[in-house]
């Protein structure tokens, strides 16, 4: 949060989280070289180099896909919460195995003449009027400048410094980032390799991720709720809430508003949290706190302030409860204005 | 996630999901037979010994 910054902010979920990612890469990384070994017709072989180079690769874009699928997912179920919390470390590591496939690439096959190899990516094909001969591997760059630029500003120092809009649009890049990654293997390996499997694989991903987007953005995009004849929004019955959870409401303008309920407690804040403009109402109450599912930052449910040290603030709003039903105004209270929740007890 | 991130995240999709998917497909369906890309990497055959 904001009151210093760290390099990285372990904590030792975090630290088992990463444990078991780099587990993972290792052994997809030695059991793709292992298979590809395994699987070379007879009189043919592949050089160690080249099948690091396909397996990093793939890697780094089985990965991006997943990081692209987190977000709509985490909105299905609770399942995907757990990797959107730890998603900054997953994009960053996504980076490094994408940079070394690149690094590889850039020795094996344009590290032997006397071309700069950064400029033989560039001007080695020439035929940028062909879409079969297109160079692919300056998809593969554009690309990858992209990831290091997220990987970068993954830091909260940025965040704070470029602002959250800047830093979202910023990171939304990534969504170029992967659409030039599809046609880069869609125009680079896939022209000679032509079995199914690898067409396969990455038509399902392209088609995941798209269809993932449009589906979790088509449900946000659902009609504002209405308002009663006094401006007040019906949220739920109070039989209707989780414990520890809460309900988003969408007035007609405005942001969203997050409706907590905390054992016979309710108050409502808004959605939106100061960070990075994560869902607060997707997350839950963690310690008494309100806690955003993206990066953990927390606000306490009478104030909509973060505990100290930190100074974030958000939106409070007024709530009640009428036989049972709970409701909120949608006038937002200035961010940190303290707020006395609804009592259950008292009036259901 | 604030409103207009949201809109804005539903635009770019809507648009790049499409173009994507699009020349994805045009991109596999006229493979040439043989690979005519410069820069596609060649397999290292060796001879039998």
């Amino acid at each position: 949060m904001s009151h210093d910054y760290k390099a990285v902010q372990w904590t030792p979920f975090k630290k088992r989280f990463d444990l078991w990612m780099l587990a993972g890469i290792a052994v997809y990384l030695v059991g793709f070289i292992a298979v590809s070994f395994a699987s070379q017709p007879p009189g043919e072989s592949i050089h160690p180099v080249q099948a690091l180079i396909r397996a990093t690769g793939t890697l780094a874009f089985l990965m991006l896909t997943f990081i692209l699928c987190i977000g709509p997912l985490a909105r299905f179920t609770d399942r995907f919460k757990p990797f959107l919390y730890n998603r900054r470390h997953i994009g960053v590591t996504t980076f490094l195995i994408a940079l070394i496939h690149a690094a590889l690439v850039i020795m094996w096959y344009h590290g032997f003449s006397d071309t700069n190899p950064l400029v033989s990516i560039f001007i080695s094909n020439p035929r940028y009027e062909s879409l079969s001969g297109f160079p692919f591997e300056v998809l593969g760059f554009v690309a990858l400048i992209i990831m290091f630029l997220m990987a970068a500003t993954s830091h909260d120092f940025w965040n704070a410094n470029l602002g959250p809009g800047v830093w979202k649009a910023l990171h939304m890049s990534v969504y170029l980032a992967f659409a030039a990654l599809v046609i880069h293997v869609a125009l680079g390996a896939l022209q000679f390799n032509k079995s199914p499997i690898y067409v396969g694989l990455l038509a399902a991903s392209a088609l995941t991720v798209v269809s993932l987007h449009l589906i979790s953005g088509l449900a946000g995009l659902r009609a504002p709720d209405r308002a009663g004849p006094d401006g007040w929004l019906e949220v739920a019955a109070v039989t209707d809430m989780e414990d520890a959870r809460a309900k988003i409401i969408r007035p007609e303008t405005g942001e969203a508003i997050a409706v907590f309920r905390e054992g016979d407690k309710v108050s409502a804040v808004s959605n939106v949290c100061r960070h990075q403009g994560g869902p607060l109402g997707e997350g839950k109450i963690v310690d008494g706190c309100i806690t955003c599912p993206w990066h953990g930052f927390q606000y306490r449910m009478e104030d909509g302030q973060s505990p100290p040290p930190f100074t974030e603030k958000i939106a409070t709003y007024e709530t009640r409860i009428i036989d049972g039903v709970i409701y909120v105004n949608p006038e937002p209270n200035a961010p940190g204005t303290p707020q006395s929740p609804s009592l259950i007890g008292a009036t259901a | 996630m604030k409103r207009a991130h949201r809109r804005s995240h539903l635009l770019i999709w809507a648009v790049l999901g499409p173009a994507m998917l699009g020349l994805l497909a045009f991109a596999i369906s006229f493979r040439p037979d043989a690979p005519t890309n410069e820069t596609l990497p060649d397999l290292l055959i060796e001879e039998p010994r």
